[in-house]
């Protein structure tokens, strides 16, 4: 079978081998993979800056969908054919998160999607909803897990609650599509106007050009009668932390995804306290979150994940460089096989 | 009656003045301050921090404990005799904190203070002291006490054999872990100190760190752990420290953020919110509500407060330099 290894930090040096394709063992599921996502965390792995010390070589991706092709002699939950999804962390069934759950990523601690075949755990799968195709249904383990652990178990979201998203990556679009479906006022801030009309389209209620207004936080406050708005999802990092612990509510909660524009920087941890903030950093979620997800994704199928681009899996390196230009709107998804 | 005050122009410029004792009206009730009790913020406001500067001369310090000696007409929970303590913001009730709640804390650039003979409260603005504390004692609890019991009781919500990293022995620190201990839980705490930390064994400290001998204490307390980490941290200190605890708690951990000592601004390593899954939550006091609840259980655990010192009235500046000085171990209390 054809897989990608990262033998050498660097995208350029992204090889593509062949590789044994790999047996089920007696509890295991083994998976014809059709597609998968990129996240940012992908493109640093890639790089070598998620983890400079990463064991190699290692198939990259941790996001992919794909059916089940064969099951191993006691595997229960699963029959040739059904559509399955692997989770994030194959270790994180449920409950909270623990060190020995978190060191069982995908793409990271073992091998990832972007390879032909994979075999997992029977416990490390869900199934895929049915209105969602194979490239849509890969757009979901990390991004739209992560918006939904920020927004309903981090966080516990009312219909008339505010929300805002920064952005409009991955995490960000699911977020205001799931925060939007459920009758929350939503604000998106952007750099770009015509991005904005996008997110308008989703159910973005007030859109804010952060290049034009670098008073985004103002902004909101002006926007809210002064309170500020209830949720926060910040995947900015220490550049935009500040100006979200300024725009969100006395008692507030803000969900923390992201370093986008640094991991470090200068932040006035006071105003957690002042405004008795509540800060929550969301590490993707269980697969128990994961099914609770899928029954609120098929319960609600309008919402359907915003895919940018899908690439060939001859395109990878494309993929990869589109995703470091940042001009995406949404998820970029990566065919695996044949062409 | 006499009353101490500031214009936020540093310790030294305290005045003691004369003015006209105050009246119960309808909703009110008047209290014959017994004791006040010290915390850092008092210091801010006197020395004038950022937003802590009054414009107009304030009467300073948030925590009194006294009598009631007289009630307006429409009181109804309240009678003279009755020892109560005032609470710290005494529009939040009950529930989440709102803006409208947080409006004219006592003793701070909007409102006045306890450093008085006699101050008037609206009914609803204080609580009943626990039975089992002497009104010095009492003094203690409005602003360290309900702090500690906000983080641990209702944010971090410590369970038996939990593990608590505390850092230092100031009021809420102590505060913190007479709680945690009472809960069942393991207090683990920090100082500079090795008397201090002596000390501390006595009031239940599972296990200590001296952050001199060990700058990088961090490390000390994943050893501890077994390189897991704590369960909860309560982090008094703030500023870059935060990225200390950020180390100490373990993966899914959380930390009750009450630090304003190290400064208002630091270089947060906010990438390892993420990694670590940890939720922060700041804490601002507490409800009376919650005030309540603890009342409750300092009762039924028989919990003391950790007095390190009584001061007399008149010896008001030493006790602020005292409290200044970050020598004291747990509250420092004036008696009127």
């Amino acid at each position: 079978m054809k897989a990608y290894e990262i033998q050498e930090f660097g995208v350029e040096n992204l090889a593509l081998v062949e590789r044994e394709a790999p047996q089920p063992k007696e509890t295991e599921v083994l998976i014809k993979i059709h597609a998968t996502s990129l996240n940012y965390r992908d493109l640093m792995m890639v790089k070598g800056e998620y983890n400079p010390k990463l064991k190699l070589p290692l198939v990259p991706f941790s996001d992919g969908a794909g059916e089940v092709v064969a099951v191993g002699g006691v595997v229960t939950k699963w029959n040739v054919g059904d559509r399955v999804i692997p989770i994030f962390m194959q270790g994180w069934l449920e409950g909270d998160v623990d060190i020995q759950k978190a060191r069982t990523a995908l793409g990271g601690d073992l091998d990832g999607c972007l390879r032909e075949y994979a075999a997992f755990d029977e416990n490390g799968l869900v199934k895929i909803p049915d209105h969602l195709s194979y490239e849509e249904a890969a757009t979901l383990p990390c991004a739209a897990l992560t918006a939904y652990h920020a927004l309903f178990v981090s966080g516990c979201l009312k219909p008339d609650d505010s929300v805002l998203v920064i952005g409009t990556g991955g995490v960000s679009i699911f977020a205001l599509q799931m925060a939007s479906v459920y009758g929350c006022r939503t604000f998106v801030i952007s750099s770009s106007d015509e991005k904005l009309q996008r997110a308008k389209e989703l159910g973005g209620d007030e859109l804010i050009n952060y290049r034009e207004r670098e008073d985004w936080d103002r902004v909101i406050l002006d926007l809210t009668e002064k309170r500020g708005v209830d949720t926060v999802v910040e995947v900015g990092g220490a550049g935009t932390l500040q100006k979200s612990m300024n725009a969100v509510r006395m008692g507030g909660h803000i969900a923390i995804i992201g370093a986008l524009s640094g991991g470090k920087g200068e932040l006035s941890p006071v105003t957690i306290l002042m405004k008795s903030i509540k800060l929550h950093g969301i590490f993707v979620g269980s697969r128990q979150m994961f099914e609770q997800m899928n029954q609120m994704l098929c319960q609600r199928t309008q919402l359907k994940p915003v895919i940018d681009r899908v690439f060939e899996f001859s395109e990878v390196k494309d993929a990869l460089k589109y995703m470091e230009s940042a001009s995406h709107f949404g998820k970029i998804v990566v065919k695996v096989g044949q062409e | 009656m006499k009353v101490f005050k500031t214009f936020g122009d540093g310790i030294d410029s305290l005045k003691l003045v004369e003015v006209e004792t105050p009246k119960a009206e309808a909703n009110e009730i008047l209290v014959k301050i017994k004791a006040v009790s010290l915390n850092y913020r008092d210091l801010l406001v006197i020395n004038g921090t950022a937003n802590w500067k009054t414009k107009e001369a304030r009467i300073p310090v948030s925590d009194g404990a006294g009598e009631v000696v007289e009630v307006g007409e429409a009181v109804t929970k309240l009678k003279p005799g009755d020892r109560v303590a005032g609470i710290f913001l005494p529009k939040w009730l009950d529930g989440d904190l709102t803006v409208e709640k947080y409006e004219m804390p006592l003793g701070g650039a909007a409102a006045d203070g306890v450093l008085a003979e006699y101050v008037v409260f609206d009914e609803n603005a204080v609580v009943k002291i626990p039975q089992n504390l002497s009104l010095e004692e009492a003094a203690t609890l409005p602003v360290a006490a309900i702090t500690a019991w906000h983080a641990i009781a209702r944010r971090s919500r410590v369970q038996a054999g939990e593990t608590v990293l505390i850092q230092g022995t100031g009021g809420v620190s102590l505060f913190a872990l007479q709680f945690v201990k009472a809960f069942g839980g393991k207090p683990f705490v920090i100082s500079s100190s090795d008397e201090k930390l002596e000390r501390v064994k006595t009031l239940g400290a599972a296990a200590t760190v001296n952050y001199k001998t060990f700058p990088d204490w961090e490390k000390k307390i994943l050893e501890l752990t077994g390189g897991k980490g704590v369960d909860h941290v309560i982090e008094v200190v703030g500023g870059e420290n935060l990225n200390r605890s950020l180390e100490a708690v373990k993966l899914g951990g959380t930390i009750s953020f009450i630090g304003l000592i190290a400064g208002l601004s630091a270089p947060i390593n906010t990438y390892q919110f993420v990694l670590k899954n940890v939720t922060i939550h700041g804490i601002e006091t507490g409800s009376r509500e919650m005030f309540k609840d603890m009342n409750r259980f300092i009762e039924k655990h028989e919990i003391k407060p950790a007095i390190d010192k009584i001061c007399a009235f008149d010896e008001i500046k030493e006790a602020l330099r005292y409290l200044e000085s970050g020598n004291h171990f747990g509250k420092i209390v004036v008696k009127m």
